[in-house]
């Protein structure tokens, strides 16, 4: 940052940090909180509430650094909640043939690993696009299990999978140990691995990263084979809160999962992201949907406004000065950009003679009669840059207005 | 593949080698040979499916997928996608049956060209609102139309308080719209050809439907060469959104029983068809014709696998792996006929 020519100031805590997206998640969550605080009081602080709402978020929450890998990458996997079924399946017969625990989670990463193979290899391999790669697969990977299972339930799992769901373990639920564990684990391979790098590399530009030797190819098949593994865990916590499964076990599912990562501040144009926003939006999404049922809202009226949220969500980063600019031009110039830039070379003139008169402010060199002839000088230019523009805006505000009616006349004419 | 074309005319030599070519080469023809396959597949396994009356009842109620298609093929060429579709339909048909019922309630008769005015302008609406989102402020398509899919569905479920509205309620010429024949085919059947015939005008021959490819092709020339690229996106997104409205309407109209959750997971099959038929997800690539054989073919399959018995739980996987396989298809012949450009600008 410093080089030996510049004086070293001392670095002041910036105020950005309280403005960045993940701040404003944590803002959020604490509005969740105070809100869920002042309308349903007694259930808030009783005992176990807490625990449930962070076990509730977390069901499908590990599938969110795989689906964060893939998003840097800049591709998409919507066939996740169809892996997931697949693997719970195999790892319900694994389980009922052997009453292996062991071997039947191993299984259940296993078959989710092969799945998330496949739909690289098709993607990476053959170019196609992932959207419709894993749109098909999830077809297909749900089907197959409609096949195998038909109507039916399985419910051959351990009875210790439960605990996963629901029971603490020193005061905080297991899910959460898991899931921190987990979240510790992606985030040192992303932000300080080269594994992480060329996720970042290849998302942003996947021919400049081909160029310079990474292998594109076999990176990706080996992200989305990861993803597919998660998928695979991701199926014992989803057994543990519900203990058995039929074939529409979490259809749209996927969908959350994007919208966390999303709302996590994951570009879905790939490299860009960082693996902290989506382990508090993971928290938000819960909390919000456990809120509005605590509420007694109805499921399809938490859908439309977690729909809103997301629209929100992504919104808000799209507010930033040019975007007040444009508004201030349709606003008060009469969508003009001759009357705009005359109004923004004013705001800029007078933030430079403002820096000038504080730098002067500042000056200790200087005597305090010197200093303020100084000022008095600038704050008349000031005034007059002012008055000028003003001026300027008057001359070009009329001949605008004339153009407009002018045009108005053709198109009359035209009629 | 066209430019190819024009490379081996202009060289003077085999003509009419040329001419073949130019069939075999065409994106379509590989579809028309699986569509051929499947057709004398079906033929052999269930010749009962070949008959007027059953192929007939099957279009009709595949029908409002292929008005839907014809929408998202513009939503794909311009580079986007739209997954609301489905929540679309089940909005507008959630307004219009209500109105029905409380019509039915009241004992008054409601119009039905009114109903099908306010189906439409529910359906462009939506649409203008995910064109919006995506072209003025940038929002990715795929986000935006999967937060206004949530929105749409749960609006939906609020609007009909997630009741059944069955046969009874709905009047007859609300009915008819869809059921009712002319000149011995369903109506909705006439809509479908009669929109296909204006959007292979539009697609093809209008100032509107090209700037669809030329934004999908690239789009920071397009801006450059003077289109605005954000009033193309809202347009592509507003026909899309207006055809699912009138989807909506038609299929209350055509099953004769409402619930809010129609038209669940169909936007996946329109995306399906579109790049079965050969729109590049991409965007900036498709033709129309690609997609109604896609379309066609898929309403076969689906009648087909209606047709066997015990075979409705394999049509999802189906279904997939026909994409699948379709899809490396396209991907393969387009890799061909890249080096065969190749090699002939080499000559």
């Amino acid at each position: 940052m410093s080089d030996n020519l510049t004086v070293i100031k001392k670095r002041k805590f910036s105020p950005s940090f309280f403005a960045s997206w993940e701040m404003v998640l944590v803002y959020i969550l604490v509005l969740i909180n105070l809100m869920l605080m002042i309308f349903q009081p007694d259930i808030y602080f009783a005992s176990g509430t807490m625990s449930s709402m962070i076990s509730y978020s977390l069901i499908s929450a590990i599938m969110v650094f795989g689906m964060i890998f893939i998003l840097l990458l800049g591709d998409i996997d919507v066939s996740i909640a169809s892996i997931m079924l697949l693997s719970a399946m195999f790892m319900g017969y694994t389980y009922g043939a052997t009453h292996n625990a062991f071997l039947a989670i191993l299984v259940s990463i296993g078959v989710g690993g092969a799945c998330g193979f496949i739909n690289g290899y098709l993607v990476s391999k053959f170019k196609m696009p992932a959207v419709i790669v894993t749109i098909a697969t999830s077809m297909i990977f749900r089907g197959a299990a409609r096949i195998k299972m038909g109507e039916d339930k399985i419910n051959t799992y351990p009875s210790w999978f439960s605990n996963i769901g629901w029971n603490n373990f020193l005061g905080i639920p297991v899910s959460l140990w898991i899931f921190i564990a987990f979240a510790i684990i992606f985030g040192l391979i992303l932000h300080t691995t080269s594994y992480g790098r060329k996720l970042y590399f290849i998302g942003n530009n996947p021919t400049a990263s081909l160029y310079s030797g990474i292998n594109t190819m076999w990176f990706k098949v080996s992200v989305f084979t990861i993803m597919g593994a998660l998928a695979g865990v991701s199926a014992v916590f989803f057994i543990g809160r519900y203990t058995g499964i039929d074939y529409s076990m979490g259809k749209g599912l996927e969908m959350d999962i994007i919208a966390v990562c999303v709302l996590g501040g994951v570009s879905t144009a790939g490299g860009k992201g960082k693996i902290y926003g989506p382990v508090i939006a993971t928290f938000v999404y819960g909390f919000l949907k456990y809120a509005l049922e605590l509420m007694n809202m109805e499921a399809n009226t938490i859908k439309l406004v977690t729909g809103i949220v997301i629209i929100i969500a992504v919104i808000i980063p799209l507010i930033d000065k040019q975007f007040i600019d444009n508004c201030y031009k349709f606003f008060s110039c009469s969508n003009s950009k001759e009357l705009a830039s005359i109004r923004f070379q004013e705001r800029d003139n007078l933030k430079i003679i403002d820096n000038e008169i504080f730098r002067i402010k500042e000056d200790k060199t200087a005597g305090e009669k010197e200093k303020s002839e100084k000022v008095n000088a600038l704050k008349l230019r000031k005034d007059e840059i002012k008055k000028r523009s003003n001026e300027r805006y008057a001359v070009v505000l009329e001949t605008v207005k004339a153009a407009k009616a002018a045009k108005k006349k053709k198109i009359a004419a035209k009629k | 593949m066209m430019g190819n074309n024009g490379m081996s005319a202009a060289v003077g030599k085999r003509k009419f080698g040329g001419v073949i070519k130019k069939i075999t080469g065409a994106r379509e023809f590989g579809l028309t040979v699986a569509f051929a396959v499947l057709i004398v597949l079906a033929l052999i396994i269930t010749p009962d499916l070949f008959q007027v009356e059953t192929l007939l009842s099957n279009l009709r109620n595949y029908a409002y997928v292929g008005i839907m298609v014809l929408g998202m093929m513009g939503v794909i060429i311009t580079g986007g996608i739209d997954l609301s579709v489905g929540s679309t339909l089940a909005l507008t048909g959630a307004i219009t049956a209500t109105i029905l019922n409380n019509a039915y309630d009241n004992k008054t008769n409601f119009p039905t060209f009114v109903l099908v005015i306010i189906g439409i302008a529910v359906g462009a609406v939506c649409g203008f609102i995910n064109g919006v989102l995506i072209g003025k402020l940038k929002v990715q398509p795929m986000i935006a139309t999967l937060a206004t899919m949530y929105i749409y569905r749960g609006a939906a479920y609020i609007v009909s308080g997630g009741t059944w509205i069955t046969a009874s309620k709905l009047t007859d010429g609300f009915k008819n719209l869809t059921t009712g024949k002319f000149l011995g085919i369903y109506h909705i059947i006439w809509y479908l050809i009669i929109l296909i015939a204006i959007f292979a005008v539009f697609y093809r021959y209008t100032t509107s439907g090209r700037r669809f490819y030329a934004v999908g092709t690239n789009e920071e020339s397009a801006k450059i060469i003077g289109i605005k690229t954000d009033r193309v996106k809202i347009l592509a997104y507003t026909v899309m959104g207006t055809l699912a409205g009138f989807c909506g309407i038609l299929f209350v109209s055509n099953l004769a029983i409402f619930n809010a959750s129609i038209g669940d997971g169909v936007e996946l099959d329109v995306i399906a068809i579109c790049v079965l038929g050969g729109v590049s997800i991409v965007g900036g690539k498709g033709t129309l014709l690609g997609a109604v054989i896609a379309f066609l073919m898929m309403t076969i399959v689906s009648a087909f696998l209606s047709m066997i018995t015990g075979m409705s739980v394999w049509s999802d996987a189906l279904k997939g792996l026909i994409i699948v396989v379709a899809v490396l298809v396209n991907v393969i012949t387009a890799y061909m006929s890249e080096k065969r450009t190749l090699k002939e600008r080499v000559i």
